[in-house]
């Protein structure tokens, strides 16, 4: 089972990117489990989510508080201390960060960093937003740094979720979180 | 056709409804229950379900509506939480009395004031005099296939009484997992039309209701058909299962229990999250298991004594208070009432958890279940109650 944390600002689609993998998980037969959280850990409206991802049917229903993995969707909350908060040693962090991803240090040693500039993509696709929409070009970039799911298999959810114009320009978000992923992996020793 | 999507607790129960071709839905708001009836509108206007949706001004309303529609023959269906609940409980004791299977989807939220928008189970659980069955269900599959289910357990002619499908607020309301929505046609073989043999107050076919004036006898019945309901609950569960091929072990499932020597009870959502636990325990070699309490009203007490003949400790799970019981938590008390007559007794614990809507983790249940297992080792209890939220078990949260 791998249990991930989505960390992002109300508005920034936290809970239906969430949903979107987990669809495109079942639809690759797996076994998925999406619980939001609204309304705690509030410092600017932030949202959180616990996806769980398995081979087989997930029964536990509590919250994940040591995570295997976390994704955040906005820089300005990779360095709050709670969102680093139970991340397991030799876990992944998918962020959304303009920096190199060695060049992040979340205070734990990780089995693999990846970053996409998804704000500047957001702006490029959905033009320039107080608050930027990155959920889906955060899957892309999941799907290249994880292969929890394949990018294609993310592109019906995004299309049911958001139909018409605002799907297309989506499933092109979700494609540019994909390319511009950087990921840094840390060998076990190395 | 059948279909498997991800889906929140509270769709697939609107689920459950449409596929039960309910008439009538007098419903007012309340979180965590919003998401449920507001599905349940959009089926209606979108022309996919066919039912008279009655927005009312409040909760004691929507009951006293659905015992109308009810009473006059139509298969009627409502829903609330927490502080919804308590509103509406004078009119709570109407349908079990005038013997009307209304099905009401309890979705658990802690009370004012010591509680937030998450669950426990003191909402539900404090209407368990009232003489509606009580059905917990442990994730949103189950709230789908239980709330069909219970229009068969409350209709049958040998029930007749009111039926309360509860759910965990947030944990089962908000979580999305795979959901499979059965055929529309295999529900109604299953799911005959609603008749109340009884009586039906609509002038076409107006039939006086039966009870009489022998009071004491027309409670003795309400009482009767309560202990008829048992076994009624199993046999739609196994029923179901034929039909559907998903069953729920009627009363109470045992999960992992063979060899045995001590069991947790657990109720609702925290159950799934007990399993992982179990598991990992009889992996160490722990001679623990599980047992779900499915059904609380009626409660299961034949069952549970016969089972607790093989156990020689056993920890119940509260998640509610009851302040100044005779010991512990509301499941904790009905459990030793129901282990009593047993000659050889087995050590009972009793742990309050998950109250006010905080979190079961999975670390609160090894403590439990690690204490069960040294009560037996010891042969004794330390602690008869104990507050689990109040332990420092080093949980990051």
């Amino acid at each position: 089972m791998i249990e991930v944390r989505f960390h992002g600002m109300g508005g920034q689609g936290a809970v239906m990117g969430a949903l979107a993998l987990a669809e495109a998980a079942l639809a690759e037969g797996k076994y998925a489990q999406k619980i939001p959280i609204y309304g705690a850990m509030r410092r600017g409206g932030d949202v959180t989510v616990f996806l769980r991802l398995d081979d087989k049917p997930i029964r536990r229903t509590c919250g994940i508080y040591e995570p295997d993995a976390i994704v955040v969707l906005d820089p300005a909350l990779t360095d709050l201390p709670e969102i680093r908060k139970g991340l397991k040693k030799g876990g992944i962090a998918i962020l959304n960060d303009v920096r190199d991803p060695d060049q992040v240090d979340l205070g734990v040693e990780l089995s693999k960093v990846a970053t996409v500039d998804a704000t500047a993509i957001s702006a490029e696709i959905f033009g320039r937003r107080p608050i930027p929409i990155t959920n889906t070009i955060m899957l892309g970039a999941i799907s290249r740094a994880t292969g929890w799911v394949g990018l294609k298999s993310l592109e019906e959810p995004i299309k049911r979720m958001f139909p018409g114009r605002t799907g297309e320009l989506n499933i092109e978000a979700c494609r540019r979180g994909y390319e511009r992923v950087r990921v840094h992996s840390h060998e076990p020793g190395g | 056709m059948s279909f498997t999507r991800m889906m929140e607790g509270n769709e697939a129960a609107a689920w459950g409804v449409k596929l039960s071709r309910v008439e009538v839905i007098p419903v007012y708001p309340i979180t965590p229950q919003t998401e449920l009836i507001s599905a349940i509108a959009s089926m209606i206007a979108s022309g996919e379900m066919k039912a008279q949706y009655i927005k009312v001004e409040g909760e004691h309303t929507a009951m006293a509506a659905a015992i109308g529609a009810s009473a006059a023959g139509a298969r009627v269906f409502t829903s609330s939480a927490a502080q919804g609940i308590v509103y509406m409980e004078e009119a709570l004791w109407m349908p079990p009395g005038m013997r009307l299977p209304i099905v009401m989807c309890i979705v658990n939220r802690a009370l004012a004031p010591l509680g937030g928008l998450r669950p426990d189970h003191n909402d539900s659980l404090l209407q368990r005099d009232t003489g509606w069955i009580q059905l917990y269900c442990e994730n949103s599959q189950e709230v789908l296939d239980t709330i069909i289910q219970a229009y068969r357990i409350g209709e049958d002619k040998r029930v007749y009484l009111p039926v309360a499908v509860c759910y965990d607020g947030y944990f089962v309301s908000a979580t999305a997992t795979p959901v499979t929505v059965p055929d529309q046609e295999e529900v109604d073989r299953f799911l005959p039309p609603y008749k109340h043999e009884l009586y039906s107050l609509m002038p076409e076919d107006y039939r006086r209701p039966q009870w009489g004036t022998n009071i004491a006898k027309a409670r003795y019945e309400v009482q009767k058909a309560m202990e008829r309901a048992k076994w009624v609950i199993e046999e739609v569960d196994s029923g179901y299962k034929a039909s559907f091929g998903r069953g729920y072990d009627g009363l109470l499932e045992e999960y992992s229990c063979e060899d045995a020597e001590a069991v947790l009870i657990t109720m609702g959502s925290m159950t799934g999250t007990a399993r992982d636990v179990i598991d990992e325990m009889r992996g160490e070699g722990k001679r623990i298991g599980l047992v779900k309490m499915r059904c609380f009203r009626p409660f299961p007490s034949e069952e549970l004594r016969e089972m607790a003949k093989r156990y020689h400790a056993i920890g119940v799970v509260d998640r509610n208070t009851s302040y100044g019981s005779a010991g512990g938590g509301i499941i904790a008390v009905e459990a030793a009432r129901a282990l009593y007559p047993l000659d050889d007794r087995p050590l009972l614990l009793d742990f309050h958890v998950g109250l006010g809507g905080s979190d079961v983790t999975m670390r609160q249940i090894r403590y439990m279940a690690d204490r069960v297992l040294e009560a037996l080792d010891r042969g004794r209890i330390e602690e008869e109650v104990e507050w689990v939220e109040l332990i420092d078990l080093g949980e990051v949260m």
